[in-house]
């Protein structure tokens, strides 16, 4: 295997900050190596030097970008990653929205939703509280960057890992047996109710959120791989397409604190989430 | 809204401007920088203070003891200056104020530049103890040897410098300091510091009473720091198996509950004590505890660390992985089959696996078996790639990939043009992985394919065919009437170094895009000598992207006379046209030219500087070294570690960077 050197490492490095505000620390080089290899030989690229320049040079870019896009995020993600988020949605967060939601659906993003496991998380807890039953519903944008993932979120069906935080009775209860001989989970279609996927990304200057202003923002293990001022760019972001008052959920690695005064911390049974602060309305 | 950070952008982008303004430096702006509040715009300030203000104007900061971060933002400019700082650190050691004089000494440490040694050596007794101490601290991490028994002796003084000694005596990892550090570890106070000290010298005369220690110890913060200790210990003594032997018997089954202290790391987040607890229970053979290593390796990123450790241990596993085979748990198996490094007494039950009623199982089997390099388990192999599911079929073709090329025959009739296309190709990629010559006539054949991706797929496996006859079928392909399968032509002939092919190539640079670029990129590779002057007739007319790669091909061939070409386009604006430009620059001048390098020393773009401070030190001529002192405080740390290396190379130099 080829071994990326500074200077290379650098150029790549900063290169992918500038389009997806993504930082690689030293420490996951040898993981971008693994990962970019498959590129180099693919191009027929003997060097990451050269695959730099292909990357701004050559006519073919931006396909590469988004060849580049899917090698570097991250894939870790499965159903009810962090399953107590999912318990103040609907114990703490939906009850409190609840006479808007009697005139119009609950309108949420999943930023960085991966293959789809926070968007569905989603839809199964709001089903299991009762919303579809009681009022008209919910909308959910759900994006990412990659166009492969975003691919595997809109078949529905998962490898076993995906389901690691699901008990057996949930997996039972919310999936069905792939048609394939690989031992995949195939997720029930009335638990992808009301799921918009779209591909963006999340620090490019110009992106359109259709469903803005939305009552919840999910962006969860997605910031810590930011670097400082893509992380803020993304959270002005949210602020600017939550309704006044909205929430926003973070990974419990990522926080607001001391950092912005456009969201107010609420803390709720130990965990934390993050309250707009309408425009005009700042301490 | 982040007022903050866009505040202090805006103070960056102003710091930025001043600098820029030239001569003279704007000395006063950087260090009213240094105490700005915002840490981003102090970092940008350190940078620019390393590159641009003399030592001696940091070092009085460093006496600021109403401003600590402006002391701290001084520190952290004399630690990025670098060997440029060192002679003035030096003399800043024997500073009356104490204070600075114990700063002088933690700077000069952080450098690691070796010529620093012999102003902190005679400082190891210094009467003030917080010297002392730092002196003392800084010969560990400047790895100076002949400080040793000083250090030794060092451990029998007052607690403070105790310390300070364990720990230096550990970065040392010179093994004189075992058995004084194994005196200290029923020390009530230095036991830890010592256990971890033993853990980083590594040396195989501490296992014993550590492995003692984890088995009898129950206390958690000291087990946990033996734990790490015994664990880099056996990572650096695996080929000692008298040693693993010896130590394996002094291990008394479930003594002290280590069992379950292990077994409680294996499942938990904390990676470094997993994979600490992970290498003790493979190298102690604590087999009741493998299942629970296997159950890691669903991660793919802890399999590829598991198989890396289990290969050093390849004798001693195979046993008990067989065993695990039979686990009622999929995951064992499969990891078993995943991680497990076997020989060829395994074949049989590995093959067996193959009919396992798990599909992930028998993939994994599959790729077991392909490590085996077994030819008598290709028929096997085959009847997964042509009847099993998704994942072995890909197994499957992976392993076979691995077998013996000779032994590929019994693809024949997948290579038969009248089968499925996927069928087909993935034949192909089969015999190109095992670099097969078997088959070598229906290969041929497909290359008059009437379908693209067969003759491309078939075009890569001929590479591999040896003869002027299958290099004459290659080098027809480059006028074939699909792009892409000429451009893979031009590429399996570069593989091949086939210098047949050059003239075709030179020709070809008449050709349309994209197969040129990739013509550009061949005769670079292939250091065509007589492609240089086509290629600098090319420059002109070729297009952006082709032009970077025409420079850094006449880079790679380094014909003569191309100084005045490179010259020229360091005079061009793009930037990636310069960068390209400098590096062969960097690579082709001759002392002579050493003014044409010098001049790019102030260089707006890092990549350019980069280049030069390489040059300079391939050059090492002794005047350049105060032009790499400039770069080796350059705000790039690139830069700066660039010329830090070329520095080391000048004659009469010190050896390069210790840390």
């Amino acid at each position: 295997m080829k071994h990326v050197g500074d200077e290379e490492w650098k150029l790549l490095s900063d290169l992918i900050s500038s389009q997806y505000g993504l930082v690689f620390p030293h420490a996951r080089r040898g993981l971008l190596e693994h990962r970019l290899q498959t590129r180099l030989d693919r191009l027929h690229l003997t060097s990451f030097a050269e695959y730099y320049r292909f990357l701004v040079c050559h006519p073919d870019r931006d396909l590469e970008l988004r060849e580049l896009s899917q090698l570097i995020t991250n894939n870790e993600t499965y159903f009810f990653r962090e399953t107590h988020q999912f318990q103040l949605l609907t114990k703490h967060v939906i009850p409190e929205l609840e006479p808007q939601l009697r005139r119009r659906p609950l309108r949420i993003l999943s930023a960085g939703c991966s293959s789809g496991d926070e968007p569905y998380s989603i839809v199964i807890s709001l089903q299991e509280a009762g919303l579809d039953a009681t009022g008209p519903g919910w909308s959910i944008d759900a994006c990412d960057l990659s166009p492969h993932r975003l691919k595997q979120a809109r078949l529905g069906r998962y490898e076993p890992g995906h389901l690691r935080a699901c008990s057996e009775a949930m997996r039972h209860l919310y999936f069905e047996p792939g048609d394939d001989a690989a031992g995949s989970f195939q997720l029930r279609s009335r638990h992808q109710r009301g799921v918009h996927f779209f591909e963006a990304n999340l620090v490019a200057p110009h992106l359109a959120l259709p469903g803005a202003p939305y009552d919840i923002i999910f962006c969860r293990n997605v910031l810590i791989y930011f670097s400082e001022v893509a992380f803020d760019a993304a959270i002005t972001r949210f602020h600017g397409a939550l309704a006044d008052r909205g929430f926003l959920f973070l990974g419990h690695s990522e926080s607001l604190i001391g950092r912005r005064d456009d969201f107010r911390p609420v803390r709720i049974e130990g965990s934390i989430l993050y309250r707009k602060v309408p425009s005009g309305g700042r301490r | 809204m982040n007022l903050a950070t866009t505040e202090a952008q805006d103070r960056i982008a102003a710091l930025e401007s001043a600098v820029a303004g030239g001569e003279p430096v704007p000395a006063q702006t950087i260090l009213s920088a240094l105490a700005d509040p915002s840490t981003l715009v102090r970092q940008r300030a350190i940078a620019l203070a390393a590159r641009h203000l003399p030592p001696e104007a940091l070092g009085d900061l460093l006496r600021d003891d109403d401003n600590a971060v402006l002391r701290n933002a001084a520190f952290a400019a004399l630690e990025r200056q670098g060997p440029y700082a060192v002679p003035y650190l030096a003399r800043l050691t024997l500073d009356g104020n104490n204070e600075v004089a114990t700063f002088a000494v933690q700077i000069l440490a952080l450098i690691s530049d070796a010529a620093s040694s012999h102003a902190l050596l005679p400082l190891v007794d210094h009467p003030d103890r917080n010297i002392a101490q730092s002196v003392i601290e800084a010969l560990g991490s400047l790895q100076v040897a002949e400080a040793v028994p000083t250090l030794i002796r060092f451990l029998e003084a007052d607690l403070w410098l105790q310390f300070a000694a364990v720990s230096a005596l550990g970065r040392l990892g010179d093994p004189r300091a075992v058995r004084p550090l194994l005196n200290l570890i029923s020390s009530e106070m230095l036991h830890e510091p010592a256990i971890e000290a033993l853990g980083r010298i590594g040396s195989s005369e501490a296992l014993g009473p550590l492995v003692k220690l984890l088995y009898e110890s129950d206390r958690i913060p000291l087990r946990d720091h033996v734990l790490r200790a015994v664990a880099s210990i056996l990572e650096r003594n695996l080929h000692d198996g008298a040693l693993l032997t010896r130590i394996r018997r002094t291990r008394r089954s479930g003594a002290g509950g280590v069992v379950e202290y292990l077994g409680g790391l294996l499942g938990a987040d904390d990676l470094e004590f997993a994979r600490a607890a992970v290498t003790v229970v493979v190298f102690l053979q604590i087999w009741e505890l493998l299942p629970a290593v296997l159950l890691r390796s669903a991660d793919p990123e802890e399999a590829r660390w598991l198989t890396g450790l289990l290969e050093r241990s390849r004798r001693q596993l195979q046993r008990p992985f067989l065993q695990l085979l039979g686990s009622s748990d999929l995951r064992v198996r499969r990891g078993a089959l995943s991680c497990g490094v076997f020989d060829g007494r395994a074949l049989p039950t590995l093959l067996a696996c193959l009919d396992d009623p798990e599909a992930d199982v028998r993939a994994a089997a599959c790729r077991a078996i392909g490590s085996l390099r077994k030819p008598e388990a290709i028929p096997a192999l085959v009847r997964c790639l042509r009847a099993g599911s998704g994942a072995e079929r890909v197994a499957a073709a992976h392993a076979l990939g691995l077998m013996p090329g000779a032994g590929l025959r019994v693809l024949a009739p997948d290579l038969d043009p009248s089968v499925d296309p996927d069928r087909l190709v993935t034949a192909l990629e089969i015999l190109e992985a095992a670099h097969s010559s078997a088959l070598a006539r229906q290969v041929s054949a497909l290359l008059s394919d009437p379908r693209p991706a067969i003759r491309r797929a078939a075009l890569r496996v001929a590479g591999h065919h040896r003869g002027q006859a299958v290099e004459s079928r290659i080098l027809a392909l480059l006028a074939d009437s699909d792009v892409s399968v000429r451009t893979e032509a031009v590429e399996i002939l570069v593989r091949r170094r086939c210098h047949r092919a050059e003239g075709t190539l030179i020709s070809l640079l008449s050709s349309e895009e994209p197969l040129r670029y990739q013509v550009i990129r061949g005769l670079g590779r292939l250091r065509v000598t007589a492609a240089a002057q086509p290629l600098v007739q090319l420059y002109p007319s070729a297009l952006p992207h082709e032009r970077v790669e025409v420079i850094a091909a006449l880079n790679q061939i380094a014909a003569p006379g191309l100084l005045p070409f490179l010259k020229d386009r360091l005079r061009e604006r793009d930037l990636e046209t310069r960068r390209v430009a400098s590096d062969g620059l960097a690579r082709c001048a001759s002392p002579e030219h050493v003014e044409d390098l010098l001049a790019l020393v102030h260089d707006g773009d890092w990549t350019v500087r980069n280049h030069v401070a390489w040059g300079l030190g391939r050059l090492a001529l002794p005047s350049l070294r105060e032009p790499l002192l400039l770069l080796a405080r350059d705000v790039e740390p690139v830069v700066a570690r660039t010329a830090r290396t070329s520095l080391a190379k000048l004659p009469g130099e010190p050896p390069g960077p210790t840390g």
